[in-house]
């Protein structure tokens, strides 16, 4: 095998090789740049928007969770907002002085990151820069949807499952009123997302889409239906009014309680599974 | 009527002089591994004695083998379960087996330090080699071992707690530990191979099997998970927990020696040449009738499974049911079933177990007490039978070991074994009345053909009337499982770890 790869290269004659390597290097000059720099593309970035913006923005409708994006364009450094769309985490973190200023603004929610490529970036930044305006989520016909708070306190728990599967809020998330386990504490306290969220527009716009990284990744092929949505909404507009409850150790206390006693009820019913058959008939004797 | 082969084993109580050599050449061999030091696959204990581990017999402490259902709930008819676990207390006690016994009952495995011998400075006392625990490599002091109780050391503790004194009165027990009167026998043990074996019942992860083409039964390493059910399910307890491996194993009646023709490890290597083995054809379909059955009908039930192998229409049937000629060959020569089928001379052992085990004994003829008289070895009876109700072990011991408690089953074979030793004795020795002899035969249902074969059989066998071994025929159990082609190119027996080949 190795003997045949050696014979094999002694066909490239060293002159052959240098042209062949002087080609691949002009071809890679020329491509390289066209490669790096695509056209941006509108559409592709209206779909985004659509995709993963729509949720917390509007643009020319007002704010819902996040800013209108009206004129984002031209306010921002063309450069800063890419990489804002890129990575906001990794600025928030670092302490981008406007980063963290509209972090404060809008009630400390901060942007996710989505995962947006430099090529996405620019796509969106051509979408949103052009005179485009997103329909006006008032009149969207969910909001026309009196939901039940029942119902959704049902769907939140649990105790009526998502036409689409998706797994119930309370498996990650906490909630005021909801008996001594509370909740998961994977995700954040829902008590006051109403007020969080900027209300109504917000927070339907928000369980529409539910755009957050760890959620999108379950609820991508299960989304709420309208219905759903509406009831969700009503719940949490109802729990808004309660006082959220401060971290939950029942849960604590109750597993420990119920570790000790099935403890104590194991050594009960297996008591005699150690004890020896050789060492009783001894006695006292070796 | 569905034939079926098993390689089948006999040992003859009489002839063992309990020397171990079947233990160490099984130990040698199969579990000198760590994990396994614990283990005797073949242990050979004294009878009477608690045996290994401690009291294996107690069926109420260690819940092993099958029961019949009438016991808990009298509608239940003619059905059985397992002692220790059904479905739901299976479930409850998947993690947490309350039926095992602990390390202690077995014994603590140990060695020596030995080079302590070697390299212990020069001092002014004689240096030692002190015993280490296999377990933990500390030095422990040694408080029992795999046979504690041989030749009955410790009879006050261990021979004076064995199960199977259970019929015998206080004073019948008490004659028996008398010191002029005392005797014990050897009983050697090995896996069954049952044919309703408990511990394949139990295993949660199927890991246990019956292999089709000879009845061996064997724990699949890659399947086991360690839950060691049928360490409690078995009770004869000789299934083990590897604790290093995490998984159980067991007697694999040295298959890979039978398959290349040898006697199995213990019984080649046996000096009182004690072990017997051959296929007997057996009907699979009365299994389940027959483990049901009541107890003192179990030992006749059990014989009357096992099949003539020279009746055309089991070897028609066999032959049916994929059965090569080899194998009907050597069923009709195996001494086994001369002795357990056609003689009726040998016995289960425990068959109240109901796992139908297919390892049979001839229990032993131990000497009765008489006197010297005019020269010659008498005993104060009418007839030689008389002798068996002095019997220093009395019969309803060994009907407690062979017969589940069933004392004419027990008293009949060892009529048998009278007959055949005073037709011997009236011909060779010729101090006995021809006439009584005569009568002994008679009443057995003995002709003197059948006591010079029995003897033959029993005193000057060669190495292959002793081991009948069939030829295997991997190669046709391999089509019956499947695909032949699946194991071409294959080596080892794994296939879970497959060995690496190559550069």
């Amino acid at each position: 095998m190795q003997q045949k790869q050696l014979r094999h290269g002694k066909v490239f004659d060293r002159k052959v090789m240098m042209i062949f390597l002087l080609v691949l290097g002009l071809g890679l000059f020329i491509m390289v740049p066209a490669m790096t720099q695509p056209a941006p593309s509108i559409e592709a970035g209206q779909t985004l928007f659509q995709q993963s913006c729509a949720a917390c923005h509007s643009i020319g409708q007002g704010d819902l969770v996040g800013p209108d994006l009206e004129g984002v364009v031209e306010k921002r450094d063309r450069d800063w907002l890419i990489r804002w769309l890129m990575v906001p985490d990794q600025m928030v973190a670092e302490g981008d002085s406007l980063a963290l200023e509209i972090l404060q603004q809008y009630n400390n929610i901060p942007m996710p990151n989505l995962g947006i490529t430099e090529a996405q970036a620019v796509d969106l930044i051509a979408y949103m820069g052009g005179d485009a305006q997103t329909p006006d989520t008032s009149t969207d016909p969910t909001t026309a949807i009196s939901g039940d708070t029942v119902l959704g306190r049902n769907l939140f728990t649990g105790s009526v499952a998502f036409q689409n599967g998706g797994p119930s809020c309370m498996a990650c998330h906490s909630i005021a009123g909801n008996g001594a386990l509370g909740g998961g504490t994977l995700g954040p306290d829902l008590t006051k997302v109403h007020t969080r969220f900027n209300g109504q527009a917000g927070l339907t716009a928000a369980l529409k889409g539910l755009p957050f990284p760890t959620m999108q990744g379950i609820f991508n092929d299960k989304p709420l239906t309208d219905n759903e949505v509406a009831h969700l909404y009503a719940y949490f507009a109802l729990t808004d009014q309660i006082a959220p409850e401060p971290v939950n150790w029942n849960f604590v206390w109750i597993g420990l309680g119920v570790f000790i006693a099935l403890t104590i009820l194991c050594h009960l019913i297996w008591n005699k599974r150690l004890a020896g058959v050789r060492k009783p008939l001894l006695g006292g004797m070796k | 009527m569905d034939v079926r082969a098993q390689v089948s084993m006999m040992f003859h109580l009489d002839k063992c002089i309990g020397c171990h050599t079947c233990s160490v050449a099984c130990k040698n061999i199969w579990t000198d591994r760590e994990g396994t030091e614990y283990m005797w696959w073949n242990n050979v204990e004294t009878k009477p004695g608690t045996g290994y581990p401690t009291k294996w017999e107690d069926q109420e402490k260690y819940k092993g083998g099958w029961k019949l259902k009438s016991e808990d709930s009298p509608e239940d008819k003619d059905k059985i379960k397992l002692r220790a676990s059904d479905k739901g207390r299976g479930f409850a006690n998947l993690f947490h087996q309350p039926n095992l016994p602990t390390i202690d009952d077995y014994y603590e495995p140990w060695t020596y330090k030995y080079n302590d011998l070697f390299d212990s400075p020069a001092g002014d006392d004689q240096p030692t080699a002190r015993p280490i625990s296999l377990i933990t490599g500390e030095p422990m002091d040694i408080e029992a071992g795999p046979n504690w109780d041989d030749d009955m050391g410790g009879s006050t503790v261990y021979a004076a707690n064995d199960p199977d004194f259970a019929d015998l009165t206080m004073a019948e027990k008490k004659a028996f530990f008398e010191m002029e009167r005392m005797v014990f026998f050897y009983l050697p043990r090995i896996c069954n191979h049952c044919l309703n074996p408990g511990c394949v019942a139990a295993c949660p992860s199927g890991a246990l099997h019956k292999r089709g083409e000879d009845g061996i039964v064997l724990v699949n390493q890659n399947v086991c998970r360690g839950w060691r059910h049928c360490v409690a399910a078995c009770p004869y307890k000789k299934v083990y927990y590897n604790w290093k491996s995490g998984k159980s194993e067991k007697c694999i009646l040295c298959f890979p020696r039978l398959e290349t023709g040898q006697a199995p490890a213990c019984f080649h290597s046996c000096v009182g040449r004690i072990r017997y083995l051959g296929v007997v054809l057996y009907d699979a379909d009365l299994i389940e009738s027959t483990a049901s059955a009541p107890e003192d009908e179990l030992v006749d039930l059990q014989r009357e499974m096992i099949l003539d192998p020279s009746d055309p229409d089991v070897i028609a049937q066999a032959k049916r049911g994929g059965m090569h000629d080899s194998v009907i060959d050597a069923a009709q020569k195996s001494p086994v079933y001369r002795f357990v089928k056609e003689w009726e001379l040998a016995l289960p052992l425990h068959p109240e177990f109901r796992t139908l085990p297919m390892l049979f004994y001839i229990p032993p003829l131990l000497p009765v007490l008489g006197r010297l008289e005019n020269g010659t070895y008498t005993i104060d009876e009418k007839d030689y039978f008389g002798s068996l109700d002095k019997a220093r072990v009395p019969m309803k011991y060994m009907a407690r070991l062979f017969t589940a408690g069933n004392e004419e089953h027990v008293r009949k074979t060892y009529e048998k074994l009278l007959a055949v030793r005073m037709h011997k004795r009236v011909e060779q020795v010729g101090d006995l009345n021809q006439d009584d002899v005569d009568g002994m035969l008679k009443a057995t249902g003995l002709t003197v053909e059948m006591c010079e074969e029995i003897y033959r059989l029993t005193s000057l066998p060669t190495f292959e009337e002793r081991f009948v071994i069939p030829p295997m025929h991997r190669e046709y159990a391999t089509e019956l499982m499947g695909d032949p082609y699946t194991f071409k190119a294959e080596t080892g027996v794994g296939f879970a770890n497959k060995p690496k080949r190559g550069l």
